[in-house]
């Protein structure tokens, strides 16, 4: 049975965040993520709200990059939620948003290195020991935390190209994909097998995660509107290679791109075609996101992320997927 | 802002279901969200946490919150429910 996470970008008041993990963890989730952006609302002190006003979700940054929060500083964090929270603090890291680090002039210098010696570092002083790493990208002489950990803390690893999956699976206790079709996923579970066969480990002792792009809605139109911002984004973002995948054609993105530049929304609309839908996003009526849900699951995925913009109105998405989507998977 | 104790008393027990729901609604989609006080923030989050939002400690919370950031939402709202305040 496919576990079900959902994810806040924390752009509203925290408390409306807040507000909707609470929701979101009565409703039958499993995990609350939220994302890590520097311009956005501080990611622990969400988290740590989250923690004080749930129970029994998990939850995380997610995800945060080393080359921004030293991985040192993001262990004594993801640990002090795990003190405050027992068993429910995870951690997502990943070598973070090129847009975004670039605004700070942060360079992603040999980012598998980056993530490996990230991890051990992780894993190594919140189990209490004393780390030493002379590594490619950190350099730590001697870090210890203060403070016990009960449990092993789950890291989740952002990858997207083959190498980067392959570490993930090698090293993580799951491995985030920040996908929503059945192509990228077929194309992925190739390296995240070859990941897990040199660890010695088996499929099954990992998460595969899809960080879905979701909108739900009983009224597909809505759901697609609601959609076609963060649809838009990920088309302009995405490599020709995954492009070309989806037969989504060069031009076609740089058409959205410019129109995203020059802030020309009704533009990004117009060219928001349906294939690109399809291609990013899992978007519809709940029997539409469970045909999509049901595909991904089959190919290996065994947690699903509802990501933004869930649905037209976050409230009423929240309650839909828990009432129509949810009980599909968990009765089967 | 008329009295928050005396608008309670108009609303039957019988609707505070929707009620709830629907001043939930216009505050999550309000724009004003940084009129929202502190420590109406905390009550309602450690409401819901605790089930209680559909109780009167939860309507009044709510009603208060809903009346600072969306005033005419939320009469329009009592109005719609056929509350008379």
């Amino acid at each position: 049975m496919p576990k079900f996470a959902i994810e806040f970008v924390p752009t509203d008041a925290y408390w409306k965040v807040v507000y909707h993990a609470i929701h979101a963890e009565k409703a039958g989730y499993d995990y609350v993520w939220i994302t890590d952006h520097f311009n956005n609302r501080n990611v622990y002190v969400l988290l740590t709200n989250i923690a004080i006003y749930t129970d029994r979700v998990k939850f995380g940054p997610g995800v945060t990059s080393p080359y921004l929060i030293h991985p040192i500083m993001t262990a004594q964090s993801v640990a002090s939620l795990g003190e405050m929270a027992p068993g429910r603090a995870v951690c997502g890291l990943g070598t973070g948003d090129k847009t975004t680090l670039d605004l700070l002039n942060i360079e992603r210098v040999k980012p598998l290195s980056a993530v490996r010696e990230t991890v051990q570092l992780f894993r190594e002083i919140t189990l209490g020991k004393t780390v030493k790493l002379e590594g490619n990208v950190f350099n730590v002489t001697g870090a210890r935390l203060n403070f016990k950990i009960a449990d092993p803390i789950p890291i989740f690893i952002g990858a997207q190209g083959p190498k980067m999956l392959s570490l993930a699976a090698e090293i993580g206790d799951g491995v985030l994909i920040n996908a929503s079709n059945s192509k990228d996923f077929e194309n992925a579970m190739v390296h995240i097998k070859k990941g897990v066969e040199k660890a010695g480990k088996k499929i099954e002792d990992i998460d595969v995660v899809a960080a879905t792009a979701f909108s739900a809605s009983n009224d597909p139109k809505k759901a697609l509107k609601a959609a076609t911002p963060v649809v838009a984004f990920i088309v302009a973002g995405s490599p020709g290679s995954v492009l070309q995948r989806h037969n989504i054609s060069i031009e076609s993105a740089d058409k959205i791109r410019d129109a995203i530049g020059k802030g020309n929304w009704g533009e990004v609309f117009a060219n928001v075609t349906p294939e690109m839908f399809e291609a990013f996003s899992i978007c519809g009526t709940p029997d539409t996101c469970i045909e999509k849900i049901d595909q991904l699951s089959k190919i290996g995925v065994t947690l699903f992320i509802t990501g933004s913009p869930i649905g037209p109105k976050v409230h009423d998405s929240i309650n839909l997927i828990s009432k129509e989507i949810m009980p599909h998977f968990k009765k089967s | 802002m008329e009295d928050i104790n005396n608008m309670m008393k108009k609303i039957p027990q019988d609707s505070y279901e929707q009620v709830s729901e629907g001043m939930v609604k216009i505050l999550l989609g309000s724009k004003n969200a940084d009129k929202m006080p502190e420590r109406l923030a905390k009550i309602i989050l450690y409401l819901l946490q605790n089930n209680q939002l559909t109780l009167p400690v939860g309507i009044k919370a709510l009603l208060e919150a809903s009346m600072r950031l969306e005033e005419e939402k939320t009469t329009n709202l009592l109005q719609e429910l056929e509350i008379k305040i």
